[in-house]
């Protein structure tokens, strides 16, 4: 039996614990209306045959600005305690200062009991956590496998346009690798997390280790730079790793679309309409075939995104 | 307030440079480069080299491959003229730089690396520790716990692992990392904490050229079929609830971000010119009197050779200036000559550590 998640990417969106399923953004117009299509698509297959969750994913993976508090923590902790859900809360790739962070929020959130899994996405967060935190189940999030995930292709055209020894390289993550593995078990690390890429995933050679997916969203590429910080600075204060955010990457998400696949095609399978969303410092694709996440036994765990992870 | 002080400047503490000599890290994509980039004053060479048996297993119909992009790289370059190909030009590669006096890394930095790889990385490892490779640049850890109590050579965490923060280098220490590649995104002040905090670490640190957008590490898009972050999108912004938003500045916004991402884009300067691609020089005088790094790297495999060789010329002249004292302003001045966009300068958006004057002593 496959696990479900839930991932609440920040605090304001913790109501969709319990509402995950009947939550509707609004629907204004047709461009956001595919991204609604496709939450729904998947939110049905995942959950029409009475799948509940048994776990909350909290936090974020992709910006250290954007790490919990202890309040917010204490309050899902409650919220997880009440449903008897289990909790794992998700660090982003860090500098010194993010980890100071988690640090100081981990100290004084250590015994509230739903938390058993931290999800590191950064090798010196996973240092600090195992050094201080042992208790702590570590897991290996998605930041740091480092499969292409362009969603400028389809799956088709990744089938046709790759050898099949490329094609394979480019279903297979690295945790794949024997060595990889090893290096996993040396971390005291048992489970590794996934995007649902749109080439497909090949998971053969894992079988010593847990699997888990996000759906339906999965992530393009990221950045310490941040298109939405400042948005309202002047152009020379805008687009360091030093300017100065207001978190207005929880006000606006916008959506890009592009006519035609990247690549040239007399094949009739390119894509008409390539689509990803940018939310802050991160771009995401949306992929709504969720078959194979349900099929694979390699995969144990399904971390459903009711809204963009960020 | 004591009367009489108020218009007193207030005095740096003399510091003492913590770096008496950087090296200066090129890149070299062919045989005969070597000498050339040594006499311009290069210390150190890095390169990647791909077999050919790489390029046919992995890429699909690349007849003459050596002028496309490649599918799928065994290094984080995919321009396949921006890697040595054959063994014969590697080994001279290498033994040119030895007796030059000079070290020579190969990157192996794909992000990563699965299982079906293995088979030709075993030997390829071995053949690169044969050939006397000084060090081998790596982002993958399953790579680096494979190889690093078998090789010889040095191993180099590649700016594509990110390691932003002094607890990663503790913990790539442990998988025999011995020099960092700090990612192209960190101030200096992080560097400095980091530098600070690990001192039995080698450091490098980008200074001109090859400012990626996102983070190497962290973007997972194929570049053969182009680069995501210069592409133009349409765009519609929506709120939190995804209820359309018409507000011009979040259009002002994403025009000011393709000018970050892309300034003058593709445009190509006389032998007079420098096109700015990423640049730290001003910096300079901070890191050297301020953090332990240990080498300068210009970025640029694949760049043509007018460029390489001016790159290293300009870092050259401005490591000396600033062995010699020289401040962020005249640092700058020094490089106006070199700038034919100065708005690229001034507007930071190439700059590699827009901090550098976010300390008062620093301010230009």
């Amino acid at each position: 039996m496959k696990e479900i998640a839930i991932l609440i990417p920040a605090a304001k969106w913790s109501f969709l614990a319990e509402e995950y399923e009947t939550y509707e953004y609004r629907r204004d117009d047709i461009f956001a209306g595919w991204m609604l299509e496709v939450r729904r698509k998947v939110c049905g297959q995942l959950f029409d045959e009475g799948r509940v969750p048994g776990r909350i994913y909290f936090g974020n993976e992709f910006c250290e600005r954007l790490i919990w508090t202890e309040a917010e923590v204490r309050k899902m902790a409650e919220l997880c305690g009440n449903h008897g859900w289990k909790m794992s809360l998700v660090t982003p790739y860090c500098t010194d200062e993010g980890i100071g962070r988690i640090v100081r929020v981990l100290e004084a959130v250590k015994d509230l009991e739903p938390i058993d899994e931290i999800i590191v996405n950064d090798w010196g967060v996973l240092y600090r956590i195992r050094e201080m935190f042992p208790r702590y189940a570590c897991v290996f999030g998605r930041v740091l496998d480092k499969m292409k995930r362009d969603p400028r292709l389809s799956r088709k055209e990744y089938e046709t346009r790759f050898s099949a020894e490329g094609l394979r390289l480019l279903q297979s993550p690295g945790a794949s690798a024997l060595a990889y593995r090893e290096f996993m078990s040396e971390c005291r690390v048992e489970r590794l997390e996934l995007d649902n890429v749109i080439q497909g995933l090949y998971l053969e050679d894992i079988r010593d280790k847990r699997i888990s997916v996000y759906a339906p969203y999965g992530y393009v590429t990221n950045g310490k730079i941040c298109p939405f910080a400042g948005i309202h600075n002047k152009p020379e204060e805008k687009f360091r790793v030093t300017t100065k955010c207001r978190r207005e990457c929880q006000d606006y998400i916008q959506l890009m679309q592009k006519s035609l696949s990247a690549l040239p095609s007399e094949q009739d399978e390119r894509l008409d309409q390539v689509r990803v969303i940018r939310k802050g410092n991160t771009v995401f694709f949306m992929n709504e075939d969720i078959g194979q996440l349900l099929r694979d036994p390699h995969i144990d765990r399904i971390v459903y995104e009711p809204v963009v992870p960020m | 307030m004591e009367i009489g002080r108020v218009n007193e400047k207030r005095k740096e503490p003399e510091k003492l440079p913590v770096n008496e000599e950087m090296d200066i890290l090129a890149p070299i994509d062919d045989v005969n480069q070597i000498r050339l980039f040594r006499f311009m004053g290069a210390t150190e060479f890095y390169c990647g080299y791909i077999p050919c048996d790489w390029f046919e297993k992995y890429n699909k119909n690349m007849k003459n491959w050596s002028k496309k992009d490649l599918q799928l790289s065994l290094n984080r370059r995919e321009i396949g003229f921006a890697n040595l190909v054959s063994l014969e030009d590697f080994v001279r590669v290498v033994k040119e730089a030895h007796e030059c006096g000079a070290k020579l890394y190969v990157t192996i930095n794909a992000p990563s690396y699965p299982e079906i790889n293995y088979p030709f990385l075993t030997e390829y490892v071995k053949l690169l520790d044969d050939c006397q490779t000084d060090g081998l640049i790596v982002t993958d850890p399953g790579l680096l716990q494979r190889i690093h109590k078998s090789v010889k050579s040095r191993l180099i965490l590649s700016t594509c692992n990110q390691a932003a923060s002094a607890d990663a280098v503790r913990f790539v220490q442990q998988l025999g990392v011995q020099r960092i590649v700090f990612p192209r995104y960190i101030s200096l002040r992080q560097m400095e904490r980091i530098t600070d905090l690990v001192p039995d670490m080698e450091y490098e640190c980008f200074i001109l050229e090859g400012k990626c957008v996102y983070d190497d590490g962290n973007c997972n898009i194929l570049h053969s079929c182009g680069s995501f972050c210069s592409e133009r999108w349409y765009s519609r912004y929506y709120d939190s609830g995804l209820g359309p938003v018409q507000q011009p500045q979040l259009y002002e916004n994403e025009e000011d971000f393709y000018e970050f991402t892309s300034p003058y884009l593709n445009t190509r300067l006389s032998d007079s010119g420098w096109r700015n691609m990423g640049c730290g020089i001003c910096s300079l005088e901070y890191i050297v009197k301020n953090i332990k790094i240990d080498s300068l790297k210009l970025a640029g495999r694949g760049l043509d050779n007018r460029q390489k060789l001016k790159n290293i010329s300009i870092l050259k002249k401005a490591l000396d200036l600033a062995y010699k004292g020289a401040s962020a302003r005249e640092l700058k001045k020094f490089m106006e000559k070199y700038q034919p966009w100065k708005e690229i300068c001034n507007n930071r958006y190439r700059c590699y550590f827009p901090d550098f004057d976010e300390q008062e002593s620093y301010r230009l």
